[in-house]
C-alpha cells in the first residue's frame, strides 16, 4: 500500500494557491483571512477607545464613531468570527474524523471566495463619499432605511454582509456533509472527537439560521432600493425577528467550536479522557436547540415578542451550559495538568466565559434588562463572551493546532506572555465598563460629559485595549519566529488522542497513509494504554529474564 | 447522522410546543421561524434517508480534484454580479459573463474527473495496488486504501 507523493517540495504557484481543493489549503485560508479581519477589527476598535480615553472630542467627530463602533461590529461577529470558525473545522474536521478529503471541496472553496469578496465589500464602504455603514451591525429599521441612512457605503454593507454569510454557509454545508458521509471505519457518530461533535451542533444552527440572514439583507437591499418591504406594518418587527433569529445563534455558531477545541485542549493536557462525553454531546444538541429558540430576547423592551417565553428558554439555556462546565471541571480533577500555552488559554477561556455567562443570566431577566439595554454593562457583557470565550478559545486551539498545520512549535515563552497580557488586558478593558454602563453610561456615544467622573475609568478600559493589541502582536512575532528556527513538532507533539494526531505533521495531501483503529473517541490515547498494558505484560512475563529487551521493564533493578 | 437531524427537529418542534401551548406563544413571525426549522430538519431527513446518504461511505475509487480555477473565478464572477445591483448593470453582465465562463470549466473538470474515476476503477479491476498514486492534476486522486481499522497491526 504505497501512497502518493503528494507534498511537493517546490512553492506553490499563484494558481496553485488561489484555486487549490485541499481541504487544509482551503481551511487555513479562511483562518488567515479571518485573523486577518480580527486585527483590522481590533485597529478599529483602538481607533474607539483612543478617542473615549479622555472626555470631550479628540480627533473623531460622531459620524466616524458611528461609521466605527458599526464597522468594528460587523467586522469582528460576521466577518471574522464565524469564518475562523468554519477554517479550523474545514481543516481539522475531516482530519479528526480519518477522511482523505472534504466533500464537496469546490463549494468550500467558492465559499472562502465569496466569503473574501464579501468581507472587502463591506469594507469598501470606507472608500465611498458618505464612508461606510452607520447603524450598528444589527442595522435595525427604520435607521438602516433609505430615508435615515442613504448611501453606497450601507448598500455594500448589505450585499457584503449577504455575499460573506453565503461563504460561510457554503463552507459549512461542506463541512457537514463531510461529517456525514466521510467518518473512517470504525468511527461510529459516538467516537467522534468532541470538536466535531461541536461542529455538528454549530452546523446545525447554521443551516437553519444562515439562509434566514441572506433573505433579510435581500429584503433590506430591495426595501432601499426598490420598493418598501419591511416599512409597512409591523415590518421593523419583523425585521427584528429575522435578524435575531440569526444573530442570536450566531453567537453560539462562533462559541460551540470553541467549546469543542477547549474540551479537547483539557482532556489532552490532563492527561486523561474527556469526563462526560455523552451527557456533553447530550447537552451541546439541546444547547443549540435552544440557541435558536430564544432569539427575541433581544426585543424585550420593544414589546412586540411573548417575553414570557424567550426569557424562559433564555433562562433555561443554564441548563446545558451548566452541564458543559462540569464535564470540563470534570476532565480537570484527578487529572495530570500540564500546564502548556494551549491549556492556559483554555483555562482563560473557562474563567472570562464564567464572567460572560453569569453577566449574561441577569441581561436574559426583562426587568434587569430594562436598565442596562443600551448602556455599557451590554457592552461589557457580550465583549466577556465573545472576546473572553471566543478569543481564548481560539487561541487555545490555535495554540493546539499550530504544530499540526506547520509542522513546527510556537515559543512557549512568547506564549505565556501573550496569554498573560490578554488576561489582563481584558480584565482591564472591559471590567471598566461593567461600571460605568452600571453608572448610566450609554452606548455608542463618541463622548461623555466630563463633570460626571467617568474620565478614569475610562482610560484604565483604553489602556487595557493597547494591551491586547501586544498581546496580538506577539503573537505574530512568535508565529513569524517559529517560521524560522520553530523547532519541528513531529506528528504529536502533544501527546494528543484524536486521529489529526495519527498522521504528519503538515498532513500529506490525502491526510493519512494509514489509520490506528478507531475504538472510542480518544484512539489515540486507547493505543497507549493499550501498548503500557502490553508493555507491563510482557515484562512480568518475561520475569526478568530478558529484562534487557522488555523495555517496562527497564527501570526494575537487574537480579 | 439521519437520526441526528430528525432528532433536533422534533426537539425544536417540542420547544415550539411548549410555547404554543403553554406560554401562549402565537405571533405569525415566531411560528413562521419555528416552522421553518423543524421543516428544513425533515427534509434534509428525508432526502438523507431516501437517498441513502445517512451513513458514512468507505472504500471504493474516488476522485480527489487538486485545483479549481473555474470555482474562484464563479466566486468572483458572483461578487462583480452582486456589486452590479449597486453599481450598474454593466458590473452585474461583466459578472454574469464570468460566470458562464466558469460554469463552462466545471463542466470540464466535471468530465475530466469522470473520466480519470473510470480509468482508475479499471487500473483496480486489474489488480493492481490499491493506491496508482497521482492521476492528472486536474483530475485527481484515487482514494489512498485504509486499513480495515480492527487489525493489530495497523496500531502503530
Ligand atoms: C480587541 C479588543 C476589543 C475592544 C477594545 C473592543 C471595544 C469596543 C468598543 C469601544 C465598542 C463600542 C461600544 C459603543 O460605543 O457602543 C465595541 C462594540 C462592539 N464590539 Fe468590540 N472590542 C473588542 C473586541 C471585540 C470582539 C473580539 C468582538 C466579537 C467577536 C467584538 C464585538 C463587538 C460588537 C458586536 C460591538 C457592538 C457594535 C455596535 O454597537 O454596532 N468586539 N467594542
Ligand atoms: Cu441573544
Amino acid at each position: 500500500m504505497s501512497a502518493a507523493p503528494s507534498v511537493s517540495l517546490r512553492r506553490p504557484t499563484l494558481v496553485e494557491l488561489l484555486s487549490a481543493t485541499d481541504h487544509k489549503r482551503i481551511g487555513l485560508a479562511t483562518t488567515v483571512t479571518a485573523l486577518g479581519f480580527f486585527f483590522a477589527g481590533g485597529v478599529l476598535a483602538l481607533l474607539m477607545r483612543t478617542e473615549l480615553a479622555h472626555s470631550g472630542m479628540q480627533f473623531l467627530d460622531h459620524d466616524a464613531y458611528n461609521q466605527l463602533f458599526t464597522m468594528h461590529g460587523t467586522t469582528m461577529i460576521l466577518l471574522f468570527a464565524p469564518p475562523v470558525v468554519m477554517g479550523v473545522a474545514t481543516y481539522f474536521v475531516p482530519l479528526q474524523l480519518g477522511a482523505a478529503e472534504i466533500v464537496w471541496p469546490r463549494l468550500a472553496l467558492l465559499g472562502y471566495w465569496l466569503y473574501l469578496g464579501g468581507a472587502l465589500t463591506v469594507w469598501s464602504g470606507f472608500l465611498t463619499e458618505g464612508g461606510a455603514a452607520r447603524w450598528a451591525w444589527f442595522a435595525f429599521l427604520p435607521l438602516s432605511d433609505s430615508a435615515s441612512s442613504p448611501g453606497t457605503g450601507g448598500d455594500l454593507w448589505v450585499l457584503g454582509v449577504a455575499l460573506s454569510q453565503l461563504g460561510v454557509l457554503l463552507l459549512g454545508c461542506s463541512v457537514m456533509a463531510t461529517i456525514v458521509r466521510r467518518r473512517a471505519p470504525g468511527m461510529t457518530l459516538l467516537r467522534m472527537p468532541l470538536f466535531c461533535w461541536s461542529m455538528v451542533a454549530t452546523l446545525l444552527m447554521v443551516l437553519v439560521a444562515w439562509p434566514v440572514v441572506l433573505a433579510t439583507m435581500a429584503l433590506l437591499f430591495i426595501d432601499r432600493n426598490v420598493t418598501d418591504v419591511f416599512t409597512v406594518g409591523g415590518g421593523s418587527i419583523t425585521y427584528q425577528n429575522l435578524f435575531w433569529f440569526f444573530a442570536h445563534p450566531l453567537v453560539y455558531v462562533i462559541f460551540f467550536p470553541l467549546v469543542g477545541a477547549v474540551g479537547e485542549v483539557i482532556a489532552t493536557f490532563s492527561r486523561r479522557r474527556f469526563f462526560g462525553y455523552r451527557v456533553t454531546v447530550l447537552s451541546l444538541l439541546l444547547f443549540a436547540a435552544l440557541s435558536t429558540s430564544v432569539w427575541a430576547h433581544h426585543m424585550f423592551t420593544t414589546q412586540g415578542v411573548n417575553n414570557r417565553f424567550f426569557s424562559l428558554t433564555s433562562t433555561m439555556i443554564a441548563i446545558p451550559a451548566g452541564i458543559e462546565y462540569f464535564a470540563f471541571l470534570g476532565t480537570m480533577w484527578r487529572g495530570r495538568i500540564v500546564l502548556r500555552t494551549p491549556m492556559l488559554f483554555a483555562l482563560g477561556f473557562v474563567l472570562l466565559f464564567l464572567i460572560g455567562g453569569l453577566s449574561g443570566v441577569f441581561v436574559a431577566s426583562p426587568p434587569l434588562d430594562y436598565h442596562a439595554h443600551d448602556s455599557y454593562v451590554v457592552v461589557a457583557h457580550f465583549h466577556y463572551t465573545l472576546f473572553g470565550g471566543t478569543v481564548f478559545g481560539l487561541f487555545a486551539a490555535i495554540f493546539h493546532w499550530f504544530p499540526k498545520v506547520t509542522g513546527r512549535r510556537l515559543s512557549e515563552a512568547l506564549g505565556i506572555w501573550q496569554c498573560a497580557l490578554m488576561f489582563v488586558g481584558a480584565l482591564l478593558t472591559f471590567v471598566p465598563m461593567f461600571v460605568l454602563g452600571f453608572d448610566g453610561m450609554p452606548r455608542q456615544v463618541a463622548d461623555y460629559p466630563a463633570f460626571r467622573d467617568w474620565d478614569g475609568l475610562n482610560l484604565l478600559s483604553t489602556i487595557g485595549a493597547y494591551m491586547l493589541l501586544v498581546a496580538f502582536l506577539l503573537f505574530v512575532v512568535n508565529v513569524l519566529r517559529s517560521r524560522r528556527i520553530g523547532e519541528p513538532a513531529g506528528p504529536d507533539p502533544w501527546g494528543g488522542q484524536t486521529l489529526e494526531w495519527a498522521t504528519a505533521s503538515p498532513p500529506p495531501r490525502h491526510n493519512f497513509d494509514r489509520l490506528p483503529p478507531v475504538r472510542s473517541y480518544a484512539p489515540l490515547l486507547d493505543l497507549r494504554e493499550e501498548r503500557s498494558r502490553a508493555e507491563r505484560e510482557l515484562g512480568e512475563a518475561a520475569g526478568g529474564a530478558d529484562a534487557r529487551r522488555a523495555p517496562a521493564a527497564r527501570e526494575e533493578p537487574a537480579p | 447522522m439521519t437520526r441526528v437531524f430528525l432528532g433536533w427537529g422534533a426537539l425544536m418542534a417540542a420547544i415550539m410546543l411548549v410555547g404554543l401551548l403553554f406560554v401562549g406563544l402565537d405571533d405569525a413571525d415566531s411560528l413562521a421561524l419555528f416552522g421553518g426549522t423543524v421543516a428544513v430538519m425533515a427534509a434534509i431527513a428525508v432526502v438523507l434517508a431516501l437517498a441513502g446518504w445517512g451513513r458514512a461511505l468507505h472504500g471504493g475509487v474516488r476522485a480527489l480534484p487538486d485545483l479549481s480555477p473555474p470555482t474562484v473565478l464563479l466566486g468572483v464572477a458572483i461578487v462583480l454580479a452582486a456589486l452590479g445591483a449597486e453599481l450598474g448593470l454593466w458590473l452585474a453582465l461583466i459578472g454574469g459573463g464570468l460566470a458562464l465562463l466558469a460554469i463552462g470549466g466545471l463542466v470540464r473538470e466535471g468530465r475530466a474527473q469522470r473520466r480519470a474515476l473510470a480509468r482508475a476503477r479499471a487500473g483496480a479491476r486489474a489488480g493492481r495496488e490499491g493506491n496508482s498514486g497521482r492521476l492528472h492534476p486536474a483530475e485527481g486522486y484515487e482514494r489512498p486504501e485504509f486499513g480495515s481499522g480492527g487489525r493489530r497491526e495497523e496500531a502503530r
